[in-house]
């Protein structure tokens, strides 16, 4: 205790013998400087950290904020092709706005601005950026080269928001099926709408049966017929009739699908599933189909198509009178009106409505798009509707019903049920396990005779593609006069329905051309077989090629339709 | 003495331990601000990603490849009678060609084999 200093031997006394007011000052005093010596080191220890650290870091290119990545809402799913080629996308589209407080000099700015955006008007954006104001837009959805280019220019007040756009790569190639989006992205047309809410889940692509080459073909060579026979519209379908996936699909006019407000109503509407025509001869088919399904008739069975048909106030005549008594097979290949309303007849009112039924002509098609048209159907069914409907008159369907019904009927009676989703049809199969037959194999052997005859022999010579056997029906419908009744001969709708290959149907190829009118080439005729047959050759040519199917050559006495010829009469003006 | 051996101690410790929560927090810091900038930098990717990919289906278009096959290249449209089945029997006999006998001072050279026809 000795060794201890004065100092504390004090300190000791004093804590030691009695507590003083003194002794509790001086402990406070002792904490309050502890207190403001930790503050002090605390601020000091802060600037360190922010002028040596955080300068530091900076230096080294750190700004030493916290990015947050920002929670982002997913992206609305892709729609693509059966290969996987984007048909719809959503992008990250800058959108470009000013604050025209930081412009400092408007003029130079909008002068620059109307060089890089020739569409951009000079005088427009000068006043918007002469505003007293602190935002305007001056551009919406710029592309990420536009985008550099502005940043290029450099100037502070020009600024970007980032805003969603649904981009459609392949343009108006598939417009009525892809459909299209509103500036929300809310699905409004097509499979856009009908799997809007799959689609805003965002996740995986949406894939579609559609083959991007094959609508490439198709829309070419609609468009080109509609062209070429200053047609007001037309459509077009290739159909896997094996699986019902709808490989192509085009209506004409279409749209740009990125600017829909800007298209009229004719060219937003889908002819091919929307719209419900009366067929014409095409529907022989069907009818023909159902003679051979309810009748037990030969091949020679004649009828009688000397004169024009009386029925009630209606005359049916033909377009192509033969003026004598034809054979199935010749009223199918010359496309007999006459003869297709009598064989009608022998079917009967009540049977041909159930066999139609059973096609599935008297309801709405069943398909993954909201545009879907009812059939108008006469009611009620009177018995001049039996004799009309037999060659496609008085009943209206839309064109891809058509397709499936005769689809299906050449798929050796088995019903062919349309998809435009891949895999839909897959799942639909194996859940539901059980075919549905509508004709007999039989009436389906004898069917694909008959449309080969057509092609080989009749009004679709232009289908006739070597090593592709491609069989078929041509379509003339007149169209019902806008203002009163009866039909106007000048206004037609010309169509061709084709199947190939002919001894193994997989796949059907459909144009329609809505009122074309005849032109030089074709000497005048606007009917099914020179305006429609001629483009559906094109494409089975074309097709080919681009899905690798080898040719596969008949001999023509080998031919489908060889052993119908004896029912066919040489004195033919064909 | 006013502060004892064991208040002193846990001073220190405080002070540690402070300095311990200042480098923990400011590593915490420095590692958030280096993932949020990599979630940017994948963000950013993807968005090229996405931009790239319906970029090349864009210029893929078919109608615009056919433009610039007519218009670039000697080729024309494959038609049906060009194709064969892959069955080797339906393609045409043929024989290797025979490459004529070279002499030493020629082996040098570059051999040229991808010329057509024979010799």
């Amino acid at each position: 205790m000795n060794s201890m200093p004065s100092f504390f031997k004090k300190t000791f006394r004093i804590r030691g013998s009695r507590h003083s007011a003194l002794d509790t000052a001086r402990s406070r005093i002792a904490i309050i400087s502890a207190v403001f010596v930790l503050a002090y080191l605390l601020v000091g220890a802060r600037v360190f950290d922010l002028t040596i650290i955080q300068g530091r870091l900076k230096q080294a290119g750190d700004t030493g904020q916290v990015v947050t990545a920002q929670a982002k809402e997913k992206f609305r799913a892709d729609i693509v092709d059966r290969n996987g080629v984007i048909l719809a996308t959503s992008l990250e589209t800058a959108s470009l706005s000013a604050d025209p407080a930081l412009i400092a000099d408007a003029a130079k700015v909008a002068r620059e601005l109307h060089d890089l955006f020739p569409d951009l008007v000079y005088g427009d954006t000068l006043q918007k950026l002469q505003k007293k104001g602190r935002f305007v837009w001056i551009k919406r959805g710029l592309t990420p080269r536009e985008q550099f280019r502005v940043l290029e220019l450099g100037h502070p007040g020009l600024k970007f928001e980032n805003e969603r756009t649904r981009i459609y790569p392949q343009g108006s190639m598939a417009a009525h099926f892809v459909g299209y989006t509103d500036v929300d992205g809310k699905g409004l047309a097509g499979v856009e709408r009908s799997f809007d809410a799959l689609l805003a889940r965002g996740g995986e692509p949406l894939a579609m049966t559609l083959d991007i080459r094959l609508q490439h073909i198709l829309r070419r060579e609609v468009a080109g017929a509609v062209k070429s026979f200053s047609a007001i519209g037309g459509a077009g379908a290739i159909v896997d009739i094996e699986s019902g996936e709808i490989l192509a699909a085009v209506s004409m006019p279409d749209f740009d699908p990125h600017e829909p407000g800007a298209a009229n109503p004719a060219q937003i509407f889908n002819n091919l599933t929307l719209g419900v025509f009366e067929q014409g001869s095409t529907f022989k088919i069907f009818s023909t189909a159902a003679l051979l399904e309810t009748h037990n008739v030969p091949m020679g069975y004649k009828f009688d198509a000397r004169q024009p048909l009386k029925r009630g106030r209606f005359t049916i005549s033909d377009f192509h009178p033969e003026k004598r008594e034809l054979t199935i097979p010749e009223i199918f290949m010359h496309s007999s009106n006459i003869g297709s309303a009598l064989m009608g007849e022998m079917v009967g009112g009540k049977a041909l409505q159930d066999f139609y039924a059973d096609l599935g002509l008297m309801e709405p098609l069943k398909l993954e798009i909201d545009e879907i048209g009812k059939p108008i159907l006469p009611n009620p069914w009177a018995e001049i509707t039996t004799v009309t409907a037999s060659y496609g008159h008085g009943i209206s369907v839309s064109p891809l019903q058509t397709v499936m019904a005769a689809a299906s009927i050449v798929n050796g009676g088995i019903k062919v049920n349309p998809t435009l989703i891949r895999g839909e049809n897959r799942a639909q199969k194996s859940s539901v396990g059980h075919e549905v037959r509508v004709v007999s194999p039989q009436t389906a052997h004898r069917m694909r005779q008959l449309m080969r005859l057509v092609v080989t022999e009749g009004t679709g010579k232009e289908a006739n593609i070597p090593g592709y056997n491609v069989g078929g029906k041509t379509g003339t419908a007149q169209k019902k006069k806008t203002g009163g009744k009866g039909y106007d001969e000048k206004r037609r709708i010309s169509s061709f329905l084709g199947f190939f290959p002919m001894e193994a149907p997989r796949y059907a190829v459909f144009v329609m051309v809505d009122e074309p009118k005849g032109n030089k080439a074709s000497w005048g005729y606007a009917t099914g077989g020179w305006v429609a047959t001629p483009a559906v050759g094109n494409i089975i040519k074309a097709m080919g090629p681009v899905l690798g199917i080898a040719p596969h050559d008949v001999k023509p006495d080998e031919d489908m339709a060889a052993s119908l010829k004896e029912f066919v009469s040489h004195n033919a003006t064909y | 003495m006013i502060f004892r051996l064991s208040t002193l101690l846990v001073i220190s410790g405080a002070v540690a331990a402070g300095a311990l929560l200042f480098w923990t927090s400011q590593s915490v810091q420095q590692s958030e601000s280096r993932l949020g900038k990599l979630r940017q930098a994948v963000q950013g990717e993807e968005q090229a990603i996405r931009v790239l990919k319906a970029e090349w289906d864009y210029l893929n278009r078919p109608d615009r490849l056919e433009f610039l096959a007519s218009e670039y290249l000697d080729l024309s449209v494959s038609e049906s009678e060009f194709h064969v089945s892959q069955d080797p029997g339906d393609l045409p006999e043929t024989s290797a060609p025979e490459l004529p006998q070279r002499k030493p001072s020629m082996q040098a050279q570059p051999a040229n084999f991808t010329g057509g026809g024979d010799e």
